[in-house]
């Protein structure tokens, strides 16, 4: 098994890890020839949050060595803090390569930096990690779940997390409507007080492959998630995304896209009934 | 005593302040022979601090008593009263020997005027006692590079091992247990200066690659008052086990001595055991109470570290006392250099000949809790009767 790489959008890859370390503690990394994705799912059998997101590789490295005996992929679980302050350290400085090694007997993601100290100073950051068998990562699958009854482009993600931590403060879960017709409300509902937000004109995403969607008022969904995990959720403006999709899959789970050019990141929130 | 500090004074005052609350809750005070010494040391007498004035620090500096004070009073209180301290335009510091209290008369802009009376407590001589010649080896470098290369590890840490090479130095951290649960795995840093680097690298004679680590807290805080001075910093170090010191001075006005214990990573097998037991000093008068005791199995690493200073040693000159760092959870057999010491000691102020301020630090002693009583009777003798000899 060997893996050896070298950055080039550094700032890109700390922007996601940002996002993600406000979901978990603990992420699997899986490195394949075109792609590395990052899966976030601690216990499916649990009511977190589920992420995966997926970057191309070459949007990220430079030079991308992967090699292994299944399949010329790996997969490692890192603590995602220890890599995101390993990343940051990192900043500033021209150099950061990354390696798999074993130090004692123990496998780390051997991350190599040129610091800007005293122009340059050799940082090497050890991020503890696990290998992930292919056998265990089969165990890892994106939840499948039924067509969604509606899709909406959402607006600007700071914005809406802006509104939601307002309403977080009042409440513990939010009702999320939206209708195919480009019309969304997020309320919250208390003995006390009732809050809600309005949003029109919204755009639908068009789907390659599929029919155009047909504006249509009376096909609607409503979702009750815990409003926490959905300010979780809508930390990922870091990454500064070109679009964001909503989808309601009644009675199961409210799905965000995320996306940019070069990379996707899909939040699953369970939906509370 | 009466003296006043004005402008950059009180700035580097406060940080003083700053930096002594990371280390311990008191400082020590002492005025004798018209200078001014303040000491801190830490509840498990781990480290230690002294700060040595010049009358180049105050604006003025008067001695009212032939008498010399030492006493002792709260961080907590002249933390308090430094808090606004940009605001300050003249602090008078008076030593009120009747009422027992420090009386700070603070002057503030638009002629106000503000005087707080902290009590203090008369209190013992505490000195370490390690010299500058104690440690065989030097290094010497600019404050702010080892200040950018601590802040590359993370916030979290509790130890830094400083690891030396003929050629080089490392930073990286200590990992006690590397079986964790990756949960709970700390990321491992590592960040190497070479000698070319740094301003001054003089290893002695006897010097093998060794790695000293110890606790970050108190480090950090005197690396961040030396970077506010501006000056180099100096690090004097021996062996694992034994203590590092840090010294600096800012011309004219200041001059700090740092020790601080280090303790030994049981995980590491070592070879020169020989190598180790020649580079002990030699106390005869000690040598039958040295003893190789097992380790007490702890769980924090913060606990391991167990030299101190202790109030009053016996015969400066030769005891050399060597302060011992106990390593922990693994039981002593795998390591021979450990030595722990316990000794009672005595508190007579006369016995101690002073060599002058510089070289008054007491020798760490270890104080090893469970077996400090169990021998503590079966020393007193000894040492009652060595003492008395060395008296003559």
């Amino acid at each position: 098994m060997k893996f050896h790489a070298t950055i080039h959008d550094l700032a890109l890859l700390i922007r996601t890890v940002q996002s993600l370390v406000k979901i978990d503690k603990i992420g699997i990394i899986h490195f394949t020839a075109e792609q590395v994705s990052f899966i976030l799912d601690s216990g499916q059998t649990t009511d977190d949050i589920q992420v995966w997101c997926s970057i191309n590789q070459d949007s990220i490295f430079k030079t991308y060595v992967v090699e292994s005996l299944s399949e010329n992929e790996i997969a490692i679980e890192v603590n995602l803090n220890n890599l995101l302050h390993a990343l940051k350290t990192g900043q500033v400085s021209n150099e950061m390569s990354w390696k798999l090694t074993k130090k004692d007997n123990l496998p780390y993601l051997s991350i190599s930096i040129m610091c800007e100290i005293n122009n340059g100073l050799p940082l090497v950051q050890d991020v503890p990690i696990q290998i992930i068998t292919p056998q265990n990562l089969q165990r890892h699958k994106e939840p499948d779940l039924p067509e969604p009854d509606v899709q909406i482009m959402l607006p600007q993600l700071s914005k809406l997390q802006c509104i939601v931590d307002k309403m977080k403060e009042m409440a513990n879960t939010i009702l999320i409507k939206a209708n195919m017709a480009g019309a969304m409300s997020l309320s919250i509902k208390t003995d006390i007080v009732s809050v809600q937000t309005l949003f029109k004109d919204l755009e639908h995403p068009q789907i390659e492959g599929q029919p155009e969607y047909v504006r249509d008022e009376n096909k609607t969904a409503e979702i009750r998630v815990d409003i926490k995990k959905l300010r979780k959720v809508l930390y990922s403006h870091y990454v500064n995304p070109k679009n964001a999709v909503l989808c309601l899959v009644k009675n199961q789970a409210l799905v965000v896209h995320v996306l940019l050019d070069v990379m996707y990141l899909t939040y699953y929130i369970p939906a509370l009934l | 005593m009466q003296a006043s500090i004005t402008a950059q004074s009180i700035r580097t005052f406060h940080k003083l302040l700053q930096c002594c609350s990371k280390i311990g809750d008191e400082l020590r005070f002492e005025i004798v022979d018209e200078t001014l010494i303040i000491r801190t040391f830490d509840s498990s007498r781990s480290a230690f601090i002294v700060f040595f004035f010049d009358k180049g620090f105050f604006e003025s500096y008067q001695i009212l008593t032939e008498e010399n004070i030492t006493f002792k009073t709260g961080l907590k209180n002249l933390l308090t009263v430094f808090k606004k301290s940009n605001t300050f335009e003249r602090v008078q510091f008076n030593v009120d020997s009747e009422s027992n209290n420090l009386v700070l008369a603070i002057n503030l802009r638009f002629g106000f005027r503000k005087i707080h009376q902290i009590p203090y407590d008369e209190c013992d001589l505490v000195h370490a006692k390690y010299t500058v010649e104690h440690f065989p080896h030097r290094v010497a470098c600019r404050s702010k590079l080892l200040v950018d290369c601590l802040s590359k590890f993370q916030q979290s840490l509790n130890e830094l091992t400083f690891s030396f090479t003929p050629d080089s130095m490392t930073l990286k951290t200590y990992d006690l247990d590397p079986q964790k649960a990756i949960r709970n795995k700390k990321l491992k840093t590592e960040i190497s200066i070479k000698k070319d680097d740094i301003e001054r690298f003089y290893l002695g004679e006897t010097f093998i690659n060794c790695d000293l680590t110890f606790t970050i807290k108190e480090f950090r805080a005197v690396l961040s008052f030396c970077e506010f001075v501006r000056q180099p910093i100096n690090i004097f170090f021996d062996w694992e086990g034994k203590p590092l010191m840090c010294c600096f001075k800012v011309p004219n006005e200041l001059r700090v001595d740092f020790v601080l214990s280090t303790f030994v990573n049981p995980n590491l097998q070592r070879e020169s055991q020989s190598g180790m037991s020649s580079m002990q000093t030699d106390s005869e008068d000690y040598s039958s109470q040295n003893d190789y005791s097992q380790s007490e199995p702890q769980s924090e690493p913060q606990s391991q570290s167990q030299s101190q200073f202790q109030s009053q040693p016996l015969s400066q000159s030769q005891s050399q006392s060597q302060s011992q760092s106990q390593s922990q959870s693994q039981p002593l057999s795998q390591e021979t250099q450990t030595q722990s010491q316990s000794q009672e000691l005595q508190e007579d102020f006369l016995q101690n000949s002073n060599n002058g301020e510089e070289t008054n630090f007491l020798s760490g002693l270890t104080k090893d809790k469970d077996d400090l009583s169990r021998k503590r009777k079966h020393k007193e003798d000894k040492l009652t009767r060595d003492n008395n000899s060395n008296l003559d």
